[in-house]
């Protein structure tokens, strides 16, 4: 009999709380102060953040693409810096004052073969499969996207220098002096490391990089952007046709930026 | 009871303390109206105001990660499009008075640093097109 009672009392006081629960969660909307609420079911705004359940995109797939560049150094000329105007213009860098230690996100260099032979080429971020920036960056700021490009988060640099070191190639760079405007197209600031994006923002918006561009209208045509994992596109047609490498193939770096006519 | 009256007088002290200093502090701030801020140029904005003045710090940090990891822009929702709509037309601007004295007024009235624009551009996109497309 006592037994019975106190499992009518258990099943009581189980049964209020659920009441309890039910109550709270009916009183959703709860306001604390303006804007403050206890319990909030969402609403418009938080649905239209969340959005569709889309694929995971931070993985690539083989569907996905993955950006890479031609440079065929055969129709590059020294003379010529269409592709260093334009990315200034795009990414609000200015003309580097200290050429060893300013910014040049892209850059003419000169390497000289066998025998006598003498090529020019722009130097920029490779955008390497395995990036050594990324690997040694100390807090995952510089990253490679689903689509091969690498980019810093200049939210989460700390401005150590590493991934200038790690750069094989010299194209990392770190802003000494304070920056005097940056483009909207690109934030800057003194401290934070940066380097070629290949033109993110234009990228995703369906556009050309802004030195792929400007070499095409005014320079060479010399640049060859594409998707690398669609057989049927220029570039991957380019590579398969004509031939092209990344530099310095031995590290293993998978750079996405290949040039042609050296070797 | 007698052995706690100590600790009774200790306590009752200290929210004295308490009290006395808040009451203190809030005469310090009498004067201090909050500050008139510059219309917008839009029609609405994409949140509700109070919870806008709340959010828009994770919001835009939320912005941030999801265009730059994940390549997924939406220039409806970027701090490009805040600044458009916020920013001072240059027409309109007071000589000293940053583009975006909403955001930078109401930050110096609660007294809470904005870093955004020491690398972000501020100025709208009709400033920009008056410069030609050329930064100062």
């Amino acid at each position: 009999m006592s037994e019975d009672a106190s499992a009518t009392r258990t099943l009581s006081r189980r049964r209020f709380l659920g009441r309890c629960l039910g109550a709270g969660t009916a009183a959703a909307g709860l306001l604390l102060a303006p804007g403050v609420w206890l319990l909030h079911g969402g609403g418009a705004a938080a649905a239209a953040a969340d959005g569709e359940p889309g694929p995971d995109r931070t993985r690539s797939s083989p569907r996905s693409p993955r950006w890479g560049l031609l440079i065929d150094t055969q129709r590059c000329s020294a003379e010529c810096s269409a592709c260093i105007d334009a990315c200034q213009e795009e990414n609000g860098w200015p003309e580097p004052e200290h050429p060893q230690q300013d910014p040049q996100w892209i850059r003419k260099v000169t390497v000289r073969g066998p025998g006598d032979s003498e090529r020019s080429l722009p130097m920029l971020c490779q955008h390497c499969q395995n990036p050594p920036c990324a690997s040694v960056c100390p807090t995952r700021a510089t990253f490679r996207r689903a689509d091969g490009i690498v980019l810093v988060d200049k939210h989460r640099c700390i401005g150590c220098r590493y991934c200038m070191i790690a750069c094989p190639f010299q194209v990392r760079f770190m802003p000494q002096r304070p920056v005097a405007e940056a483009s909207p197209n690109h934030p800057r600031g003194k401290g934070a490391a940066e380097g070629c994006t290949l033109c993110v923002h234009r990228v995703d918006r369906g556009q050309q990089p802004a030195c792929v561009e400007r070499c095409a209208a005014d320079g060479h045509g010399a640049l060859l952007f594409g998707d690398l994992n669609d057989p049927g596109s220029a570039l991957s047609e380019a590579l398969r046709d004509y031939g092209g490498a990344p530099l310095r193939s031995d590290l293993g770096l998978a750079a996405r930026v290949h040039y042609r006519g050296l070797s | 009871m007698k052995r706690f009256e100590g600790w009774l007088w200790g306590g009752g002290a200290a929210v004295a303390l308490f009290a006395v200093i808040g009451f203190i502090a809030l005469l310090g701030d009498r004067g201090a109206a909050p500050p008139v801020l510059p219309e917008p140029q839009g029609e609405a904005c994409l949140l509700e105001a109070e919870q806008m003045r709340r959010e828009h710090a994770d919001w835009l940090s939320d912005r941030m990660h999801t265009a730059v990891r994940l390549g997924e822009r939406d220039p409806a929702r970027s701090l490009q499009a805040c600044v458009d709509c916020h920013a001072v037309p240059a027409a309109q601007r007071a000589p000293e008075q940053p583009p975006m004295a909403f955001c930078r007024d109401c930050h110096t009235y609660t007294g809470v640093s904005i870093g955004c624009f020491q690398c972000h551009n501020e100025r709208p996109k009709g400033d920009l097109a008056e410069l030609g497309g050329v930064l100062p």
